[in-house]
């Protein structure tokens, strides 16, 4: 993307990239208070205003640190509904017995419209993959957790005591299983429509 | 897919292919499009799981920093409204500040810059609501009635118990700074500063202070050189500098 292109509001993006103290901070100050506004009017509280804020947050940090997140709309409209979006979720889920709003969240503005729409897919796929992972059983998971987090796959053998051979064939093989429960998981299809 | 194609994948993505190896591997992609899409799963499959393991610290420090902010922000806004019937305190309060101001304002303007003159810290609070930690509060109203050496001792002993964080550090070191105990206060700090965390520039501030203390004044600078304009204490260091 060209540098034009970006919206001057980028700098709450890299502000949350960094873990910048101040930038957070005026994100709070300026953009908080309409969230809260919103979900308190919607059958919610100032708690859960705070963990969709937080949840949200969380999002687009790793959007930005993982698919270099640019942002091409202001930061006020794009956060809002996405923090809206989060919250109708919440709201549809089943322990949630206090539904009261039934509304789509779109937005008027185009550039506002994708970039939210990037965000959501972006964690609507982590989600998903997410999800799957707890699906693949206790030993793929640390045989996996350790192959990305020790500097070679020696050392994963050494750790879990198995031949260096048969550690590299279960990391493609603990891969593969999670690809195929990802690829059959009917949320896969759907987003891989949207994408 | 069988599993001899996840393992071509892994090693195609991680370089073990020969070159021929490699250019069929390639061609088959171009070619064989049920195979590209399982590929591309298993790609982005793996790309997830890098990011998830290996930045797992990353995201747990971001976290816990975000943490810190909004239970400050969501904190204060709930004690907005309590905060109005304290008005005429805090007026009160506002006059004797302008006093005092105007007091240490014409005596600086004939003396050296001393660490007493900046390190002015606000009330700190640690606990979060509804949640019951009879240590972190015996810590904060320790630091706050400025019983720094008990304090010092309490912030020990947390994060002893596996409950460090970058906060609880930074009010550790401000108080051994407090105590004298300079180099544990700079070790703890130069950890800060070089650590991901929101309190990197606080940390550099209170490195600068606590070398104004020991009168190393161009350490003092220098860190003082290094506060980012975005920071609160931009300013404030700014000035010292001109002093420095």
């Amino acid at each position: 993307m060209s540098e034009k292109n970006r919206h001057p509001d980028q700098k709450y993006i890299d502000g949350l990239l960094q873990s910048n103290s101040s930038v957070i901070q005026s994100i709070y100050d300026k953009f908080a208070p309409k969230v809260i506004h919103y979900i308190c009017n919607n059958s919610g509280d100032k708690d859960q205003a705070k963990d969709i804020i937080q949840e949200v947050l969380v999002v687009i940090y790793k959007q930005a640190r993982d698919k270099d997140l640019e942002l091409t709309c202001p930061f006020d409209a794009y956060f809002f509904l996405l923090c809206k979006r989060r919250w109708l979720n919440e709201l549809k889920k089943p322990h949630q017995k206090r539904v009261t709003i039934l509304e789509s969240v779109v937005s008027e503005d185009e550039a506002v419209e994708k970039q939210f729409f990037e965000t959501d897919l972006f964690d609507q796929q982590e989600q998903l993959y997410t999800e799957m992972l707890e699906k693949i059983g206790n030993s793929c998971k640390e045989l996996l957790k350790l192959s990305f987090q020790l500097p070679s796959m020696e050392a994963v053998a050494k750790q879990l005591d198995i031949s260096y051979g048969y550690a590299r064939k279960r990391k493609s093989l603990c891969i593969g299983k999670l690809t195929e429960l990802i690829r059959q998981s009917p949320k896969f299809i759907t987003l891989k429509n949207e994408a | 897919m069988k599993e001899h194609d996840y393992i071509l994948f892994e090693d195609y993505l991680t370089g073990q292919l020969s070159k021929t190896e490699n250019n069929q591997f390639q061609e088959r992609l171009k070619t064989d499009n049920t195979f590209k899409n399982a590929f591309d799963t298993y790609k982005l499959t793996s790309d997830f799981l890098e990011n998830t393991y290996q930045k797992e610290e990353e995201t747990v420090a971001f976290q816990k920093d975000l943490a810190a902010v909004s239970n400050r922000y969501f904190d204060s806004t709930q004690n907005q409204s309590t905060k109005s019937k304290k008005g005429f305190r805090a007026w009160m309060g506002i006059a004797a500040g302008i006093l005092l101001f105007l007091g240490i304002f014409i005596s600086q303007l004939f003396s050296e810059p001393q660490y007493s003159d900046y390190a002015h810290y606000p009330e700190i609070s640690l606990t979060v609501r509804g949640a019951e930690n009879a240590l972190l509060l015996e810590a904060e109203n320790a630091f706050n009635t400025k019983d720094f050496k008990t304090a010092n001792q309490l912030f020990t002993q947390l994060i002893n118990n596996d409950s460090a964080t970058s906060e609880l550090q930074l009010y550790q070191a401000i108080s051994l700074i407090e105590l004298k105990k300079y180099a544990q206060a700079d070790s703890i700090l130069t950890e800060l500063i070089y650590a991901p965390s929101v309190y990197q520039s606080e940390a550099k501030w209170y490195a600068a202070l606590s070398k104004l203390k020991q009168d190393d004044k161009a350490s003092c600078a220098e860190l003082l050189k290094t506060i980012p304009e975005d920071s609160d204490h931009y300013k404030q260091a700014q000035k010292l500098l001109k002093k420095l």
